[in-house]
């Protein structure tokens, strides 16, 4: 498997500062990035999207130019291609669209919809939590 | 939520979800680990539950864990202390090893 390229590239979790890896998409390549669990605000609930908001801050933060211009330009992945930074352009345009089209001051907003969703990174990074988890 | 698509994907594709269960409770231990110990119970009642309920509902139970378990703080602490303790342990038999080999070579007289 090693051979035919399997797990290039591959960074392994724990290795990454409080075990998040920035810039990591976990998708095929052509697959756009979508959100499928809206916890709601009851019960356990609350606390799991608390701390689902406070990763897609720390994402949102961490992602450097350089990182962005690499993932732009193809990245480093064997298949790397004209075709797939096109792909990537225009999944940055819409995401920057969304951005723009956010009317709110929350963190993350969603929209009615999973397909018509917004990201908005006005609101300033909310403190760190002094423990990592859910529970406190 | 990246993990509930592979799942979705893995299972739409005729992966046996008593491999999932086993690899859910495989997260659990190894990359969860004492950071929330309660992931590992989750895990292993829903394999109990799928078990019971069978498909397709029993899956849901999965995907219960699965969310949590991608939610859950990370730890491999556990982990690495487990190998260091497992490569130390070899360290000093094989150098028991070793020296009783070496003795034995000695000539005796």
């Amino acid at each position: 498997m090693k051979g035919l390229g399997y797990g290039e590239g591959y960074q392994y979790a724990h290795d990454a500062p409080d075990a998040f890896v920035k810039g990591e998409r976990y998708l095929p390549d052509e697959m756009p990035d979508r959100r499928y669990y809206r916890p709601v605000a009851r019960g356990l609930e609350i606390k799991i999207g608390e701390a689902l908001a406070r990763s897609a801050q720390a994402a949102a933060k961490t992602i450097g130019g350089g990182q962005v211009m690499s993932w732009l330009l193809g990245g480093t992945g064997r298949r790397a291609g004209k075709r797939r930074a096109l792909r990537r352009l225009s999944a940055v345009a819409l995401v920057a669209g969304r951005l723009a089209a956010c009317p709110h001051s929350r963190s993350i907003c969603w929209g009615p919809s999973p397909s018509d969703s917004y990201i908005c990174m006005l609101r300033p990074a909310a403190p760190a939590p002094t423990m990592r988890g859910f529970f406190g | 939520m990246r993990a509930l698509y592979w799942f979705a994907r893995m299972l739409d594709g005729g992966c046996d979800p008593h491999y999932l269960a086993r690899r859910i409770v495989r997260m659990a231990v190894e990359d969860i680990g004492l950071a929330d110990p309660r992931g590992q119970q989750l895990a292993l009642d829903a394999w109990q539950t799928f078990e019971r309920l069978g498909s397709p509902e029993g899956e849901l139970a999965l995907a219960n864990a699965l969310v949590y378990l991608a939610v859950a703080p990370k730890s491999n602490a556990v982990y690495v202390a487990y190998g260091e303790a497992q490569g130390r342990r070899r360290a000093v038999r094989h150098a028991r090893c070793a020296a009783a080999l070496s003795a034995m070579r000695r000539p005796s007289s």
